[in-house]
């Protein structure tokens, strides 16, 4: 047969071409188009819609709800008017009945030269205020956690939607094409479960790849199919033989990009079996580092953990990188016992958070990795017991850091006891809105397609929130 | 249309055989089998240059099985597929009323099962993840169509899962069971069985090699012969279901 008698498939151009190397580029260019054109790999890298300031995200989730008015945002009425009941009109749709104003039985103090406020349960996360963008006018609309996680991972409390690591694959696909777009750490199978890392309509490639689950130790969490079934030396000639089948089919059917994007796969398959477990092997980082995200320690061990494999996979070109903080039972979610498990929850996360932030700034990663601290709403300053708090979508914090956001900054602020946010307000759709444009998209424009219209993340909502771009 | 016998066949004939040609200068650019014509005259060209792509519809273009077709297929071929119909509690090893899942990540789902596909529960916080892998789309979402994706944590399931391992374990089983078939006549039986085609010759000879490779690459860790013989089985009959021609249908 004559080889000039067939288009050029990118497999033969590596078989045929002099030219070797030097043409993979052109020959990856090509197919990185047909790529985009949605036909094989939806992880092609693929270019942002403007300049972006952020390359890649690390979001680290507290699941539950954490609170504000404890936490980040201190508001002294509160220690004035304690046990007193809250003034203003409470929001039509509540989770559960409550009480009086509580004061936050903790201190805050100010911190860096910005001068943020930061509570005593953050001593660590507190040494690095002058890199925090604060947003305190966060605001959603569901008071129940299922509703509320949904919102703020696919922006949709009431269909089924892609999340936003979804929408972060889809519009860049990843940079390193031996590990998936997606990662999300120790995600919990609750509220809403799957579809806070799901693909939903998006090509399946997009979701999360989830590594263990909340009810999983972290050290015992592993991707799926990751480890060979095989002796190296048995995998490897089962593959050469695999490879020859379908070369062999391959030449019986013609050039077709569906059966050549199969047969590289394995080939990308057999690095990733590699690849993953090595960016998964924690041993290789020195004693100094492994201490910064408080490996050392058993309170902080399974967090840092977590916030270790992040900075791995974001350094290794992950795109999107989720860590969650929760556990079966306890999270962030304290209706009582507010003392005793906001302190156990801030005790676990505040040093690997802080060591994270730490190493991402002396390794240079901060200035183009987005990383975001948020629950799925806050907590209201009233009471539930003695000893507890309501859930409360209203008005919360989330802080943002690196990424081209303004470091040191505070942006909108809750009313005077920290119920709603009230100035400078920023939604949820906001929220993606401004993610989705740090990242070079545009989010009116990145769209798909889908039951004969096209979708969004924001879908008719979002304004990017410009003031906190540095 | 696409499912005419004529159709398919013309799509395993090979470039260099092509019997129908496509003139693209003067076919619609959206044309269908109007613009194929039985060859004849000037305009005979290899339809794999003028139409890679196959728009013009010359061919059947190869189509990957679904995520469902996939697992059935695998368990037809082992014969371990379970084919009764009606599905109910039996599929779910749970008390009436109880959780499969509850808010604190409690996990009752269970996918253990020969049966079909199509009877799998479907426990929407822990979909089943072969399915997921595979383009189902979200069970919760309606969805008129589906993508075909190729990615490589697919390639890890074909290499990686016990799905596959088991599969192609119980046909080593099989296979050896036939003791009055050699190597050759296993293989020709496995390629039958797996692809409905009789095998080749290049077949015959690479997989009854690689058999003999595999058994030795085993030697020194199982000393048992019969165990070791299915032991390289396996990894063969798990190259045959994990290959283009399993997957696809051309």
């Amino acid at each position: 047969m004559n080889p000039f008698a067939q288009p050029l498939s990118r497999r033969r151009a590596m078989q045929e071409s002099a030219l070797g190397f030097g043409f993979l580029a052109l020959a990856d260019l090509l197919a990185g188009e047909a790529h985009a054109a949605g036909k094989v790999d939806p992880l092609a890298p693929k270019p942002p819609h403007f300049p972006a300031r952020a390359k890649r995200v690390i979001f680290l989730f507290m699941k539950g709800g954490p609170s504000h008015v404890d936490l980040f945002d201190p508001k002294p009425e509160l220690d004035k008017y304690d046990g007193k009941p809250f003034p203003g009109e409470k929001p039509r749709v509540q989770f559960a009945a409550t009480g009086a104003l509580l004061k936050s039985p903790w201190k805050f103090k100010q911190y860096g030269q910005c001068g943020q406020p930061v509570s005593e349960l953050f001593p660590h996360m507190a040494q690095h205020v002058d890199d925090l963008c604060m947003i305190h006018s966060l605001h959603g609309t569901n008071p129940a956690h299922g509703g509320a996680l949904l919102k703020f991972h696919t922006g949709s409390d009431n269909f089924v939607r892609p999340s936003m690591g979804a929408w972060v694959a889809y519009g860049l696909g990843t940079e390193n094409r031996d590990l998936p777009a997606f990662i999300t750490i120790c995600p919990t199978l609750a509220h809403g479960g799957v579809n806070n890392w799901g693909s939903a309509f998006l090509p399946a490639a997009t979701q999360g790849v989830p590594i263990g689950n909340a009810a999983i130790p972290v050290d015992k969490a592993k991707v799926r199919y990751i480890s060979p079934l095989y002796p190296t030396n048995v995998q490897q000639r089962q593959l050469e033989l695999l490879a020859a089948a379908n070369r062999d089919h391959l030449q019986a059917t013609g050039h077709d990009a569906m059966l050549e994007g199969r047969i590289d796969s394995f080939e990308l398959a057999f690095r990733m079996q590699r690849t993953l477990p090595a960016v998964e092997d924690i041993s290789r980082e020195t004693p100094e580092t492994q201490a910064l995200y408080g490996l050392d320690n058993p309170t902080t061990a399974p967090f840092g953990r977590q916030c270790l494999l992040a900075r791995r996979f974001a350094e290794a070109g992950v795109r999107f990188v989720q860590v969650t903080h929760s556990d079966t039972a306890v999270q962030w979610d304290q209706h009582g016992n507010l003392k005793r498990d906001h302190e156990k929850n801030a005790r676990e996360v505040d040093k690997p958070i802080a060591g994270l932030l730490a190493d991402l700034k002396r390794r240079g990663l901060l200035q183009d990795t987005l990383v975001i601290w948020g629950g799925e709403f806050g907590r209201t300053p009233v009471a539930q017991g003695k000893d507890g708090r309501d859930h409360n979508p209203e008005g919360f914090t989330v802080w943002l850091a690196g990424g081209g956001v303004k470091p040191g900054f505070r942006y909108g602020a809750t009313d005077d006891f920290g119920y709603f946010a009230v100035q400078d307000k920023v939604h949820i759709h906001d929220f993606h809105a401004t993610m989705l444009h740090l990242l070079g998209l545009d989010h009116e424009r990145l769209t798909f397609r889908h039951a004969g219209r096209d979708f969004r993340l924001t879908d008719v909502a979002g304004n990017v929130v410009k003031g906190i771009m540095a | 249309m696409m499912l005419s016998e004529a159709y398919q066949r013309s799509s395993q004939l090979t470039p260099t055989q092509a019997v129908i040609a496509v003139d693209t200068r003067s076919a619609p650019v959206l044309g269908g089998l109007g613009a194929v014509q039985i060859a004849s005259g000037p305009t005979l060209r290899n339809p794999l240059q003028a139409d890679a792509d196959n728009t013009l519809l010359w061919r059947f273009t190869p189509r990957r099985l679904e995520a469902e077709e996939i697992r059935d297929a695998l368990l037809a071929v082992s014969g371990k597929l379970d084919p009764s119909y009606t599905g109910g509690r039996a599929l779910m090893r749970l008390k009436n009323r109880d959780y499969v899942f509850n808010h604190t990540s409690k996990d009752g789902t269970d996918y253990d099962t020969f049966r079909r596909t199509v009877y799998l529960p479907v426990i929407r916080n822990n979909l089943y993840d072969v399915l997921q892998l595979f383009d189902a789309t979200d069970a919760t979402v309606s969805s008129g169509d589906r993508p075909t994706t190729t990615v490589s944590t697919q390639a890890l399931f074909w290499m990686n899962s016990n799905l596959l391992q088991d599969n192609a374990s119980v046909i080593a089983t099989n296979l050896l069971s036939a003791t009055s078939l050699d190597d050759a006549g296993r293989v020709r039986e496995l390629i039958a069985t797996a692809y409905g085609r009789p095998a080749t010759e290049v077949e015959v000879k690479r997989y009854s090699q690689a058999v003999r490779e595999f058994d030795t690459a085993y030697q020194a860790s199982e000393p048992d012969r019969a165990k070791r013989q299915h032991k390289a089985w396996t990894v063969v009959c798990q190259i045959v279901l994990a290959a283009n021609e399993f997957v696809f249908i051309k």
